[in-house]
């Protein structure tokens, strides 16, 4: 169990050997990677009646939670997307960094 | 290089790439190379000759110059041209020393020359060439600054980086714009076909960039191995991190940001517009929260775990949202192992915990914005989004949103354990220390048993934070800057396994001190352990329960005190208190035996049972006979039992002293209230809430009762006002600028007066809001006429901002005490700010 995804990762990364900043910047260009790349996957698997309502909820401001709401009501499987995304970034760094 | 000092193309002035061949061939070691053969004693500069191109070239005193065919020559035939024997090479004497007459010896005597140069060049780089002209050897040093950067062999591998990344670009750019919008959505059945040409790019990258990685900064066994050794290689595996970064930014995280590009290039352009608003819009969300809900994304949503987990955090959440996912992910942490130990053992074997700490202290204030974003996003929903034909479009199902509140809302539950949690992770001092300290410490409150280490000596994850070799030994003084935060050594936690003591937390009673004093102690104990991080093995809801309860609350709830009579128990000097290593509170008489006081059950509500001093059977003397039946007492959880705060109870900071040596109760103690307070305030307020109140109770003053404030809050605001002001000024006394003193562990009523006004006003201030807030009503039923201010916090719900504001608690016209927010100003008509101690005039008897 200690092993997990998140560790093996950071360990590849060796962000315990950098500054307090890069660590930040790191994690958050994850963070922006793996938000991206979800949100890309959602609206890939949207029909189009379902896009356009998408849209217009994001033109009307709605926050995360209106929108959770309504991925989750709206695309069957809405974690596998996310679940994708992550594995696709943390299988990168692993065979990049020969940790895979 | 230096070997092949003669088979250089010539000088043209158009690219760097001949420059520098120009330059390392031409004028640096021909130069040197020609002043070697002529006389490797001499040192007389050489002299700049034009060429007929414009180039130049040194030569020695008294040779020839070389002519354009002589260089024509060179270019055409190189080095396996043959020179006229008789020709002597420009600069260099056909016979110097009656020994190189051939052009093979020359040669090898050149080759030679160069070797010595190089090895003087090696010796003193400074003082190899002796240059007249300054320009010249500034150019000659730029070119081989460069030639020494073209001999590092990362770069080639660079090159043929840029070029695959560039290709696998285009193909999936390609690939993505025409997938048909029919194959995307039967992916998430079928997963992604990429064509075989794409993998292989995309192994091919893969494979170049660990190359690359290698060639530059090593393998990561190369680094682990080299870590530690000594000084220089410190000093130098420090340089290669300090590319690291560089790396990371440039080796992974471009490509990854080139491959979602990419992907949008099959999305229409309302599509991407609507992306980049949503990026946009999540790029401003609290970075904590950002890097917390990314953890849980990680430690999720890998294949390590398996997808039960991440549906139970719920991986959209976390990719979409940011407080509510970062308070959700940290409310999981405090419920589910898996995630708990994942979380820490990422965070301290990574050496993560620095940042992590934080980004969990921060996520924990965030959980309190959740109400706001709730409201939000319920009425966003309620009310669909208007179409340009004005339909509404249904948005999504509230029955699916409800769920999700409620998930919310247990989340929001915990947020009582979760501010414990980032209390005594400050306390510490987590910032600075990191994660395992803050995890350490909330260890103390999550009943988890403490394993032992490992045989390899890896810490097991519940054990982080307990011992003496993982965050003592980084532990900075306390209130560190966040800016200052060090990352947690990533080795620490390997190098020696934790013992893992079980010496109980004790408070014994001295003579004058009563059971309120043995939990203070006790408590003061306990910090003291968790400031040390030694020796700290338990970890339970009681002691959470323990450390946010008033010592007079917790007299009570074990029977020891009865706040209608104001009897408490007698106690003998040498009683005393303590905490096992399983976190189970016991009492002990004097010489008698020890009895569970507290113990540590997930089954039972708060997971902690409470036994009542007249079930675990001390001798009756000693004891207050209590109406209340023992088990509604220890069926009840601790936040039911912070709500039933009598009315008529009498807070009192300390436990009347009975003197020592005697055993009995001072009087027949009534019976206690089992009434709580929420029922004696009227259901709401509201009928007459609209606008300002005028009420003869607050003088000249008119409040403004908020209609949508439920009434019954009285525990909910006890809990929020616990301001973290407070907590720092936890059984600190001080005096403020009117010389008024000030202990915030014993609440009390102060005048204050209103800054930039005449008013003054009773305020009933101290750091346990439940005490004070009893404290007031304990002076409004003396006083049914008066009004007595707190200060309480609350969420703003159009920001979702957190806000401390000053209510009243007033009699009601039915005569049943009520509370009043939002107070106004009646001199300007602003709402009243929060009563800062500062402006407390005096201290009222």
């Amino acid at each position: 169990m200690n092993d997990t995804n998140f560790s093996r990762v950071l360990n590849a990364l060796q962000i315990g050997e950098l500054s307090p900043q890069e660590q930040e910047a790191l994690l958050l260009d994850l963070n922006s990677l793996i938000f991206r790349g979800t949100m890309v996957r959602l609206i890939e698997r949207m029909d189009e009646k379902t896009k356009d309502d998408f849209i217009q909820l994001v033109e009307s401001a709605a926050d995360e939670s209106a929108l959770e709401a309504f991925l989750k009501e709206r695309i069957p499987d809405t974690d596998a997307s996310v679940a994708e995304t992550v594995q696709e970034i943390s299988d990168d760094i692993l065979a990049v960094t020969g940790t895979k | 290089m230096a070997k092949k000092p003669l088979e250089g193309p010539p000088y043209t002035e158009d690219s760097d790439e001949q420059e520098v061949e120009r330059g390392g061939q031409y004028a640096a070691i021909l130069a040197r190379a020609d002043r070697h053969l002529e006389d490797p004693a001499d040192s007389t500069p050489m002299e700049r000759t034009e060429l007929e191109d414009g180039a130049s070239v040194r030569v020695a005193p008294g040779a020839k110059k070389p002519s354009e065919k002589d260089r024509r020559k060179k270019r055409t035939h190189g080095a396996k041209a043959a020179a006229p024997k008789e020709e002597p090479r420009y600069g260099v004497p056909a016979v110097t020393d009656g020994i190189t007459e051939t052009r093979k010896e020359r040669h090898d005597a050149l080759r030679e020359a160069l070797a010595k140069s190089q090895e003087q060049d090696d010796a003193a780089p400074q003082t190899v060439i002796p240059m007249p002209d300054q320009s010249a050897e500034e150019h000659l040093r730029d070119v081989r600054s460069r030639l020494d950067a073209r001999k590092s062999p990362g770069e080639e591998i660079r090159v043929q980086i840029e070029a695959v990344e560039k290709l696998k670009y285009e193909k999936l750019q390609e690939f993505h714009k025409n997938r048909s919008a029919l194959g995307r959505m039967a992916e998430q059945y079928t997963g992604e076909m990429l064509p075989k040409e794409i993998k292989m790019l995309m192994t091919t990258s893969e494979e170049l960039r660990g190359a690359y990685l290698k060639a530059t900064i090593g393998s990561v066994e190369e680094r682990r191995a080299a870590r530690g050794r000594d000084e220089n290689k410190n000093e130098a595996v420090r340089e290669r991190y300090q590319r690291r970064y560089e790396f990371e930014r440039r080796m992974i995280i471009e490509p990854e940001e080139k491959a979602i590009q990419a992907r949008m290039e099959g999305l229409g352009s309302r599509e991407k517009k609507a992306l980049d608003t949503l990026y946009e819009k999540y790029k401003e969300l609290p970075a904590p929260a950002r890097i917390v809900a990314m953890s849980g994304l990680m430690l999720a949503g890998g294949a390590a775990i398996g997808a039960g987990l991440g549906t139970g955090i719920g991986l959209t959440a976390l990719a979409i949202g940011g407080m509510s996912a970062a308070a959700r992910i940290t409310s999981l942490y405090q419920k589910n192992k898996i995630v708990k130990s994942g979380l820490q053992h990422a965070a301290v074997v990574t050496g993560l915990g620095g940042l992590l700490g934080l980004a969990f202290e921060h996520a924990v204030r965030m959980g309190h914005k959740m109400s706001g974003t709730e409201r939000k996003a319920q009425e966003t929903l309620a009310r669909g989004v208007k179409t340009d034909g004005d339909k509404t479009l249904n948005l999504g199902n509230l029955n699916i949103f409800s769920k999700l509140l409620a998930d919310r809302k247990k989340a929001k539950a915990a947020k009582e354990r979760i501010d414990l949690q980032a209390r005594w992770a400050r306390s510490v001092g987590s910032v600075g220390v990191g994660l395992a300290a803050g995890f350490g410490m909330s260890e103390v409150f999550n009943g988890n048993d403490v394993e032992q280490t490992s045989g390899n000596g890896d810490v097991a994850p519940e054990n982080i934070g307990a011992g003496p070799n993982t965050a003592e030994s980084a532990a900075p003084a306390h209130d560190a800057p966040p800016s200052a935060a060090p990352a947690a050594p990533a080795e620490a936690p390997n190098e020696a396994p934790i013992e893992v003591k079980a010496e109980p937390i004790v408070a014994t009673i001295d003579a004058g001190e009563g059971f309120n004093k043995l939990f203070l102690d006790l408590r003061d104990s306990v910090d003291t352990k968790l400031h040390g991080m030694q020796d700290v093995s338990s970890s339970s809801p009681v002691m959470e329960y323990l450390s946010k309860t008033s010592p007079t609350e917790l007299s009570e709830r074990i029977g020891a005190f009865d706040p209608e009579t104001g009897e408490s128990m007698i106690m003998q000097p040498g009683d005393k208190l303590f905490l096992d290593d399983k976190g189970d509170l016991w009492f002990q008489k004097e010489g008698g035996e020890a009895k569970l006081l507290m113990e540590n059950d997930a089954a039972a509500p708060g997971g902690f049972k409470v036994h009542d001093l007249a079930d675990i059977k001390v001798p009756e003397a000693s004891i207050p006979v209590s109406t209340q039946s023992p088990e509604a007492r220890v069926e009840s959880s601790p936040a039911v039992a912070a709500t039933e705060a009598p009315l008529e109870s009498v807070a009192t900071t300390e436990t009347p002293y009975v003197s020592e040596g005697s055993a009995s109760v001072e009087h027949a103690p009534g019976p206690i209230a089992s009434e709580p307070v929420i029922d004696r305030v009227p259901e709401s307020s509201s009928q007459d809430a609209e606008g300002l109140i005028p009420r003869a109770s607050l003088g000249s003053m008119p409040v403004n009762v908020d209609a949508q404030a439920p009434v019954g809050t009285l525990k909910t605001q006890s809990l929020e006002s616990w301001t973290e002001d407070a907590i720092e000024a936890e059984t600190h006394s001080f005096s403020n600028i009117y010389d008024v003193e000030i202990n915030p562990s014993e609440p009390a009523g102060y005048e204050w007066k209103v800054p930039g006004s005449n008013l003054t006003y009773t305020v009933a201030f101290g750091e346990n809001a439940a005490a004070t807030e009893r404290w007031a009503l304990r002076e409004l039923e003396l006083r049914p006429e008066a009004s007595v201010l707190i200060n309480y916090t609350d969420t703003n719900p159009t920001t979702g901002a957190i806000e401390t504001n000053v209510g009243a608690w007033v009699t009601g016209e039915d005569g049943k005490p009520e509370f009043v927010r939002e107070l106004v100003n009646p001199q300007n008509g602003l709402r009243l700010g929060a009563a800062n101690p500062q402006d407390f005039i005096r201290k009222l008897p």
